[in-house]
């Protein structure tokens, strides 16, 4: 008389793609957490992520920041507040790095991080003064003080 | 290390600023004013802040409440309130749209006020005074109109 075996189905692999940032580190990230980026979306549906995909505008860097937060994002059972408290934490960065966050997410189409990091550098410029922002980002073609002055006056009120 | 932003990404990060910090942020440079003045920002700033009747031309808004029809240029912040031409019901304000649109003949503003598709009124920025349109044609909906000629389009 043969046993009955009552194994569990092996778990279904995961599909996995690979990423490869401009200064040639690979990333491995799930297809699952890859889908929050409209770009790689596409790709994989239409076939073209099988072999490692090149992304010549993001370095290895920011790259393995992105695929962190794409696998965060995508984890299940995490509830609003403590993904709250870990964006936070995640864009707790210099502007710079926020650049390039909302760089990689511009080219990635990654809605999520495109509006967390943008929301953290609007928060960074309130307040500023003008020259702490043309510092901020790097901008050399400041008014000349008159026409500065003239820019801080109040516009014409258009029915006057 | 990215020192600055495409002006499409800046645009995205300006357009989340209150507007009292727009205005503070206009002497930064030409084209942060450029942007901070262009009007589909202004716009947007106030569409998300909950006004359901709005309607802008150039740099200035028009909008309207139960009890008025104001006009705003956020970039002074002055507020003109324009009296209503006709008594307002209750249910005005869900079957209610307006306009603002510039008449380049005389250089003056129009404001349009639509009710219901059925009834119109336009504000004369010279005379201050509303008029009735004596006839609106069904098809009408206020949405971006136009004054070439002197007349809505």
């Amino acid at each position: 008389m043969s046993s009955s075996s009552s194994s569990s189905l092996p778990p279904c692999p995961k599909k996995m793609i690979t990423l490869k940032s401009s200064d040639g580190e690979t990333f491995q990230i799930e297809e699952t957490a890859a889908l929050q980026s409209k770009t790689l979306e596409n790709m994989i549906d239409e076939n073209c992520a099988s072999t490692p995909i090149p992304l010549r505008s993001i370095n290895g860097k920011i790259l393995a920041k992105v695929v962190e937060f794409c696998n965060k994002h995508a984890e299940v059972g995490v509830d609003a507040e403590s993904l709250h408290a870990w964006d936070a934490e995640f864009v707790n960065v210099e502007y710079t790095t926020l650049f390039d966050y909302i760089l990689a997410a511009n080219f990635l189409e990654i809605p999520t991080l495109l509006d967390l990091a943008s929301g953290v550098v609007g928060d960074m410029i309130k307040g500023k003064t003008p020259d702490e922002i043309r510092k901020m980002f790097n901008i050399n073609d400041a008014f000349s003080p008159e026409e500065e002055e003239e820019v801080r006056r109040a516009n014409q009120w258009a029915f006057e | 290390m990215t020192s600055s932003l495409a002006l499409d990404l800046l645009c995205n990060v300006l357009s989340r600023l209150p507007t009292i910090s727009l205005l503070q942020l206009r002497p930064v440079c030409r084209e942060w004013r450029d942007i901070i003045d262009n009007l589909h920002s202004v716009t947007m700033h106030a569409t998300s802040s909950g006004i359901e009747n709005i309607a802008s031309c150039h740099r200035l808004l028009c909008f309207d409440d139960p009890q008025a029809t104001y006009l705003l240029n956020p970039l002074t912040r002055k507020i003109i309130p324009v009296s209503s031409g006709s008594p307002r019901q209750p249910w005005w304000r869900h079957w209610h749209s307006i306009a603002i649109g510039l008449d380049h003949l005389i250089g003056r503003y129009n404001i349009l006020c639509e009710i219901i598709s059925t009834r119109a009124e336009i504000l004369n920025q010279g005379s201050w005074s509303w008029r009735d349109m004596a006839s609106v044609p069904s098809c009408l909906r206020v949405g971006g109109p136009m004054f070439p000629a002197r007349s809505i389009h």
